[in-house]
Parts: structure tokens; C-alpha cells; sequence
């Protein structure tokens, strides 16, 4: 059997999240979970244990940061490499961001970026 | 308007008057002395002299001759004249004038005018000269005062007019920051909520493109069409952000030539594909500026993209920079304090940047600083460019100015010391500059 790697994706955004598992899926190579709810992602993610997190910053419910807090204190889960994906965070700033986020190591994306340019990062990030 | 002390007597020739006679003592401080009493000493000193010489005449030699001896007065007058002793002169002349007149009269009526004393009426001319002269220093002086009270309200006039000019730029300025704080509010929200639907479509017209790509040209057209407009609405929100950005500025020293210099290469091939020859007009030594370099590379690849779309059949592109001192009344208005405790001058960066393109309309040149307002082809700027430029350089308490020039536009960045604070720059010697 193939060995996919698992990648949880988080996002508020269902057409986000929907388009990128279409993408993802297509492409091959990976088992891919969405979850609309920023509140529910640390849960999911304990459930799920991705072999990588696509995390959205600014969502209604969960701040991404927050998120990738709880998931760095989760000895589970702390060394799942995290994308981040921001709307309102251009890249050259993110570099800051990612510090007071507490991670480095992250990629930091901003949105709108293409689907292919995405999965450059994830597979780098994943060494595949 | 001649200088004149309080007297109404030119400081060139205060210094021939006796030292009782000048309106300052030696110690430079003003004499205490009252006006008309000064006139009437210097008249009737002049009056003795006149006297003497009317009685000498009058005793010594034939009366009918004291008309023709009395030019004798004349040289004194002359000399007089020539130092400058106003008073002494005009005594003098009115005196000789009384004489003659008199003679000239008595002559004429046949009365006995060789019997009378010549002095007479030459003593009433000089009395009633040094009453007059009196009164007329005293005149004179409120004259002069009036005079200096006139100049200082003029003065004050410039200042206050100089004052009132900086408040309305402040005001207008605040008024500004007003509005771009709106925008800045108003970009993050909307970049979120545009940004994530543009995601959505970008990532739709990609997996069309690669997983059920079209065979129908107009379709694949179409795709193509849908990309360009979804990043041609990503950039007019990146400069939504940009603008809201500015406001948080990373200081650090730096050196504006190797700045120009790096964002210059960023342009390079654009340049090269236009036919654009550059030219860098550098001054050598310039003084550190303390700036956000992300954000002035940012200001000049704006302005460096505005040359080169107005230069769509090639041209040259000029950056000059240079550093001049910092105009002292400027400072002194602005309450700040410069250069008084070193022998060091402030001193300002100047980046201009000359294209020989189209120039910018003069019914747009009012303007060009305006979110969203673009004199270019529709998709080809979004109109963010020079506000957000404008913005960035007044974080850094620097300006940016644009005019219509020989050749096209000229674009100029000022980069000011920053007084008074950490992030005051280093300032040139004043034997270099």
C-alpha cells in the first residue's frame, strides 16, 4: 500500500479548503483532511496526526498563532512542520509574525497563492 | 530704507559727531540725552561760529562787502555736507540763505542795510533754526521710531504668516493621516475578505488548467483572462496593505547611494527592454540616513516604475543624489535646535529621479497623491503607488515631491535629519560642505 502522507488543512473558508483538497487529491500522494472550524483544529489534528498542517492566521473562531501555540505545547504534534496561510500578511512580513507566533521553521504563504506553488512548499516541508 | 540710529542720523556719519552729539555713548548703550536739547546745542554751535565770523566781517571790513565775504561760510558748509552733520549743514544753509535774502531785499528796497548789523538777522535766522531743529529731531526721532515699530511688525508679519503657513500644513497633514488611517482600516478588512475568494478562483482556474485542460482556444483564453484579473485585483489589495503598512517603520542606519543602487538593478532588465539608458549622478560622501530601507526601496521602485511606463519609447532615466545643509530659518520656525552646541550643520539627503517621459498633466498634477487616482492605462497601475509613497516618506519626516520638469517629471526625496531624537542622523562638518 502507498504510503501517503497526511496533511490536515485548516481554513474558515470551505472554498478554500474544498478547491485545495480537489487539488491535492488530483495530484496524488497525499490523504488529506479539512477543517473549517480554527477552534476544532488542535482536536482534529490530535485525532487525525498529520504529517503536516496548511493553517489559516485570521479566522472568526481561532487565531492560526493560538493554534500553532497549543499544537507546539502538544508533545504529539510539536514537530508537525505548519504552512501557514495568511490573507492580510504579506510574505516578506511574516518573517516577524512567524516569531511572535513562537515557531520557527514555519512556512509563511500569503493568500492568494497558487495551488502548485503550495504544494512546492509542503513537499519541501515534507522532504518528498 | 536707509539705516538710521534713533536720531535719524546714518551710523556712517554718527562717528563724526562729537561723542555728547551721538545717540549712543561709547559703551554702545543709548544716550539719555533729550532730542531737542541735542538740536540746539549742534545749532548753536553752529550759530557761535556763524556769529563770529558775521561779527569779524562786520567790524574789520566795509558792510556792502559782508555779502561777498560771507562766502567765506561757504567751505564749512561744504565740509558740513561732506561728514554728514545734517543739522550743522542745514544751519549753515539757512543761515547763508536768511543773509543773502536780507541784503538782497534791503539792496533792492534801498533801505540802509549797510548800517545794520550783519549778524542780525543772521541771529534770528539761527534762533529760529534751533527751535525748529529741535522740534524736528523730535519729529524725526518719532519719525524713526514709527520707522522701526513699522519694520517690526513687518517682521513680526513674516513670522507670523511663516507660523500660520506651517499650521495649515500640519492641519492639512493631520487631515491626511486622517484619511489614510482610514484606508489603512478599511485595507485589512478588506484584503481578507477579497483574498481569500481570489484564493478560491486561483486555485479553480489551476486545476482546470491541469487536470481538465481546455482544447477550446477562446476557453483557454478565458482562463488565462480569469488569472490576470485575479492578480490584478491581488495588487490593488497588496497596496491597500501597503498603505495601511506604513506606519510601522524598522529604523536603521543606512546609506541612500547602495540603496538607490540595489533597487536600481531590480529595474534593470525592464530598463534594457525599453531602451531606457540610466544614468546615477551620485554624490560621494554622503551622511548615513537613518530609514526603513524596505520601505524607501519600496518609494523608489514606485517612482522608478512611473519613469519607465512614461518612457514607453525609451528615454533616460536620471537618479541623482546629493546632501545640502539644512536652511536655518526653517529649523528656528520649526522650534527645533540645531547646530548651536557643535560646529556640525544638519544636513538633508536629496534623491531625485528625471525621466524624459510623457510628463504629468497639469490638471493632475494636484492629484497624483490620491489613493486610487492613476494617469495609466487601465490594469497597468493601481493607483496606490505614490500614496503610499507619500506616506512612507512623511513617516520618515521626509517629503516627496513631484513636478512636470524640461524633460518630463521629476521626482524628489527629501530625507531630513530627525532632531532631537535617537534616530537624528549623522550630520557633515561644516568645512565639508
Amino acid at each position: 500500500m502507498e504510503n501517503k502522507k497526511k496533511i490536515l488543512l485548516v481554513d474558515d473558508e470551505e472554498s478554500i479548503t474544498r478547491m485545495l483538497k480537489l487539488y491535492l487529491d488530483r495530484r496524488g500522494g497525499f490523504e488529506v483532511r479539512t477543517e473549517n472550524r480554527g477552534s476544532h483544529a488542535v482536536q482534529v489534528a490530535r485525532d487525525f496526526r498529520p504529517d503536516l498542517i496548511v493553517l489559516d492566521i485570521v479566522m472568526p473562531d481561532a487565531d492560526g498563532g493560538a493554534i500553532a501555540q497549543d499544537l507546539g505545547d502538544d508533545p504529539e504534534l510539536t514537530s508537525v512542520p505548519i504552512v501557514f496561510l495568511s490573507a492580510i500578511i504579506k510574505e516578506k512580513e511574516m518573517g516577524g509574525q512567524g516569531q511572535a507566533i513562537g515557531g520557527s521553521g514555519h512556512t509563511y504563504l500569503a493568500k492568494p497563492v497558487e495551488p502548485d506553488v503550495l504544494i512546492g512548499h509542503i513537499q519541501e516541508r515534507l522532504g518528498v | 530704507m536707509t539705516a538710521t540710529d534713533q536720531w535719524g542720523i546714518r551710523p556712517e556719519h554718527a562717528r563724526f559727531l562729537p561723542e555728547w552729539a551721538r545717540s549712543e555713548s561709547r559703551n554702545g548703550e543709548p544716550s539719555d540725552r533729550p532730542v531737542p536739547l541735542r538740536g540746539l546745542l549742534i545749532s548753536a554751535g553752529a550759530l557761535v561760529v556763524a556769529v563770529l565770523i558775521s561779527a569779524f566781517f562786520t567790524d574789520s571790513i566795509e558792510s556792502d562787502q559782508d555779502l561777498v565775504w560771507s562766502l567765506a561760510i561757504l567751505p564749512a558748509l561744504l565740509l558740513a555736507y561732506h561728514k554728514g552733520w545734517k543739522r550743522v549743514t542745514l544751519a549753515l544753509a539757512v543761515g547763508l540763505a536768511v543773509l543773502w535774502s536780507t541784503y538782497a531785499v534791503g539792496y533792492t528796497l534801498s533801505l540802509p542795510v549797510a548800517d545794520w548789523p550783519a549778524f542780525l538777522p543772521v541771529i534770528s535766522a539761527f534762533i529760529a533754526i534751533s527751535l525748529g531743529s529741535g522740534w524736528m529731531s523730535e519729529a524725526q526721532a518719532t519719525v524713526d521710531e514709527l520707522r522701526a515699530k513699522e519694520a517690526e511688525l513687518l517682521e513680526s508679519y513674516v513670522v507670523l504668516q511663516a507660523s500660520h503657513e506651517a499650521h495649515k500644513s500640519a492641519q492639512l497633514q493631520l487631515i491626511h493621516v486622517d484619511k489614510l488611517e482610514s484606508v489603512g482600516l478599511l485595507a485589512a478588512g478588506v484584503a481578507h475578505e477579497v483574498k481569500n475568494p481570489l484564493m478560491t478562483i486561483l486555485s479553480g482556474i489551476q486545476y482546470l488548467r491541469e487536470f481538465d485542460p481546455p482544447e477550446d482556444d477562446e476557453i483557454k483564453q478565458l482562463l488565462s483572462d480569469m488569472w490576470v484579473a485575479v492578480r490584478r485585483a491581488d495588487s490593488v489589495i497588496k497596496g491597500l496593505l501597503d498603505y495601511a503598512r506604513t506606519r510601522e517603520l524598522v529604523l536603521k542606519e543606512g546609506n541612500v547611494n547602495e540603496l538607490v543602487d540595489q533597487t536600481l538593478a531590480f529595474v534593470k532588465h525592464e530598463c534594457e527592454k525599453k531602451r531606457i539608458n540610466v544614468t546615477r549622478d551620485f554624490e560621494g560622501d554622503l551622511p548615513q540616513v537613518t530609514m526603513d530601507g524596505y520601505k524607501v526601496q519600496q518609494v523608489l521602485v514606485n517612482l522608478f516604475t512611473n519613469a519607465i511606463h512614461a518612457m514607453s519609447e525609451g528615454g533616460s532615466l536620471t537618479v541623482r543624489t546629493t546632501c545640502r545643509s539644512v536652511q536655518p530659518q526653517v529649523e528656528v520656525l520649526a522650534g527645533a535646535h540645531v547646530g548651536q552646541d557643535t560646529d556640525e550643520i544638519p544636513s538633508e539627503v536629496v534623491v531625485e529621479v528625471e525621466d524624459t517621459g510623457v510628463g504629468i498633466p497639469e490638471q493632475s498634477l494636484t492629484k497624483i497623491f490620491d489613493p486610487f487616482f492613476t494617469t495609466k492605462p487601465a490594469g497597468q497601475g493601481t493607483g496606490l503607488g505614490l500614496a503610499v509613497s507619500c506616506q512612507i516618506m512623511e513617516m520618515l519626516g521626509g517629503t516627496l515631491g513631484i513636478q512636470n520638469c524640461d524633460s518630463g517629471v521629476c521626482a524628489r526625496l527629501v530625507f531630513r535629519p530627525q532632531t532631537g531624537g535617537a534616530g537624528a542622523w549623522k550630520t557633515r562638518r561644516r568645512s565639508s560642505s
